[in-house]
């Protein structure tokens, strides 16, 4: 006879086989397509990276010395998937999780916990790309039948950190809540809800204006508000500081330019990701009945990348002039070149993959990452893959006016 | 004037619309009627905008909507069945900004939005943010959001559920003052009563098709804007009230 948890079991299982097929389903094949590309692209990057390293490694203290950095990569992987995933869980439980009201439904806290966190594990779902990268590296320099062996251990690395890091989250949010008795799951999914005592808001400005300068001061406002486009912009800002500082560093002036740009890609790059969430945060039923097409909406956020590069490079002007007279004209040049690129691929992939934010911030960080990994194999070519995928993702943004709320 | 020619849309091969073809000529409200599932959201999605039709046309005041989209919705106003908004904004701001984009003039808007919260019930609540509002104050604001700007042509879906009876009344008096005015209204409703007593046709659907058209004649009801109950319920809220019909 089954009892009521092995069957509310066997109903999580089929909801989450039917949620991986939806949400499969939901990316269109040529998008399908792209990500595997990417994918293929990282991991080669890694097996060559890996590769000879490896080789040498294992010339000189055998097969054990590849097991060895096995394990330094699983436990880096995994305390990154805990990372991921925690976070992933708790920017889900302070959202309300997806799905029903959990806690009206005659289930065990213990059953929501592990559907939550099963849908906290796919944040660290991209980390199997690296991983499989590095395994493929051990190819030949291993007894073959070791390699099943270390990729079940890594994979189960990878899910253990994944579920520490959202049990961990799970207690984060909960710490503090009233309830102390109960479950911390149960204490954080009930603190949901319109807790807050009425207090207004500074009063509405009324005025006349096109179209995407009214969608670029309602961002602005929105960027004054607690919403997550705001808890991700101090990151960018962050960046852009410590960039400044690196013109301070007791180094040769070369070392301070190669950092400060290093840092200040990172500003743009975190700039890019709030640009996504932003242009995500665009309720797809508001924008769509109202006279505004894509020029609108991307001269709005093209506004956000122009005052981002140009803020960028006027602070990194003013820092440098102290310290070395003024920074190398090319170096201020690339750099406002480059944050516009980032900043116009966040946009890009903002609008085209307008409803699934998450994906288009996936999106964003494999085409940064395979340019970082193009220009650490030949220089330059990083560049060239930014260029060609702000052109490829310019050409595809006249499918936002065909886009569906799905 | 609304023109739906030939409209037809499949969902994974079934088929939620069925060359729906009518007119809502201009000071018209006309009712859309049909059981859950019928397609009158899917109709009304694609009418203005949110999903594009497999087949068949849609004119807003003569500009196709899915050719020409932003000079279409110049002359559009909706008020959806599930509203969404940006939630940290408040109604204020919400209202400034579609005012904005829709060019209108900034003080007479701001009049406009305040008489609106005004006679629905929001004045007093308009400076918060909406996440803090109840699906009821959503429903009226996203009213608000819809009839703003005096639409030409005015698109609701099950707008007024969750309005209590002050504020319906208040929505069905706008409506009835837009259509005088010129607006084109189609009305989307599983509610028989409020369909009966506010529109001046009534179109069928079913299982995505226009199965009949009725003028107000055919049903013989005349235009009421209040049943017996709303009437006592007002004179509880509003004893010296004056009912303009």
């Amino acid at each position: 006879m089954l009892t009521a948890s092995s069957e509310s079991f066997r109903s999580f299982h089929r909801l989450e086989r039917a949620l991986v097929r939806r949400r499969i389903e939901a990316i269109d094949p040529l998008l399908r397509l792209e990500v595997a590309a990417l994918a293929t692209l990282s991991a080669g990057f890694v097996f060559w990276q890996a590769r000879i390293p490896l080789h040498a490694q294992v010339r000189d203290a055998g097969p054990i010395a590849f097991a060895v950095a096995a394990a330094v990569t699983w436990v880096f992987l995994g305390v990154l998937a805990a990372g991921l995933a925690g976070t992933g869980m708790a920017r889900s439980l302070r959202a309300g999780p997806d799905g029903p009201p959990w806690l009206h439904l005659p289930i065990e806290s213990q059953t929501i916990a592990r559907h939550l966190e099963w849908n906290a594990r796919g944040q660290a779902f991209p980390l199997l790309v690296p991983a499989a990268g590095f395994m493929v590296a051990g190819l030949d320099l291993v007894p073959w039948w070791w390699l099943p062996l270390i990729a079940a251990t890594g994979i189960a690395v990878l899910f253990t950190g994944a579920a520490l890091g959202s049990r961990l989250a799970v207690r984060f949010v909960a710490a503090g809540l009233p309830g102390t008795h109960l479950p911390p799951l149960v204490r954080a999914l009930a603190a949901r809800g319109p807790v807050a005592a009425r207090r207004g808001v500074p009063g509405a400005r009324w005025r006349s204006g096109p179209p995407w300068l009214a969608i670029w001061r309602k961002d602005r406002r929105l960027l004054a508000r607690a919403s997550r486009a705001r808890r991700m912009f101090p990151a960018a800002v962050g960046f852009a500081i410590l960039s400044l500082f690196a013109w301070r560093l007791p180094a040769d002036v070369h070392l301070e330019r190669f950092a400060a740009f290093a840092l200040a890609l990172l500003a743009a790059a975190a700039f890019a990701e709030w640009l996504v969430e932003i242009t995500g945060s665009d309720p797809f039923a508001v924008l769509r009945h109202l006279p505004v097409g894509l020029a609108d909406v991307w001269s709005a956020r093209a506004l956000w990348v122009a005052c981002g590069a140009v803020s960028l490079v006027a602070a990194h002007t003013l820092a440098s002039l102290a310290v070395t007279g003024v920074a190398n004209p090319v170096f201020l040049v690339w750099l406002f070149l480059a944050t516009l690129c980032i900043g116009l691929l966040g946009v890009h992939y903002g609008i085209t993959l307008f409803g699934r934010t998450e994906d288009a911030t996936r999106m964003l960080a494999l085409s940064l990452g395979l340019a970082v990994a193009g220009s650490i194999m030949i220089p330059m070519v990083g560049w060239l893959l930014l260029l060609t995928a702000v052109l490829h993702s310019t050409r595809r943004l006249h499918r936002w006016s065909r886009l569906e709320d799905l | 004037m609304l023109r739906l020619t030939g409209l037809s849309r499949r969902y994974e091969g079934r088929s939620a619309l069925e060359d729906v073809s009518f007119d809502v000529p201009p000071s018209r409200i006309v009712g859309l009627l049909g059981a859950n599932g019928a397609g009158k959201s899917t109709l009304i999605r694609t009418a203005v905008g949110l999903q594009p039709p497999d087949a068949g046309t849609v004119e807003i005041t003569g500009v196709d909507l899915w050719t020409h989209p932003v000079e279409a919705k110049r002359s559009l106003g909706y008020a959806p069945e599930d509203p969404s908004f940006y939630e940290e904004l408040s109604a204020d701001e919400y209202l400034a900004f579609l005012a904005e984009v829709r060019g209108m003039d900034p003080a007479g808007a701001r009049a406009r939005a305040q008489d609106l919260f005004e006679r629905l019930g929001l004045t007093g609540r308009s400076d918060e943010p909406v996440r803090r509002f109840s699906y009821g104050m959503r429903k009226k604001l996203s009213f608000a959001a819809a009839v703003l700007h005096r639409p030409p042509v005015l698109l609701c879906d099950e707008a007024l559920e969750g309005f209590d009876a002050a504020a319906a009344l208040v929505a069905k008096q706008e409506l009835r003052f837009l259509a005088r005015a010129g607006c084109a209204v189609l009305f989307s409703s599983h509610v028989t009563e409020t369909i009966e007593r506010l529109c001046d046709q009534v179109i069928i659907l079913h299982a995505g098709r226009v199965t009949r058209t009725l003028e107000r004649e055919d049903w013989g009801g005349a235009a009421h804007d209040l049943s017996p109950l709303e009437k006592e319920f007002l004179d509880i809220l509003n004893p010296t009230r004056e009912v303009a019909t």
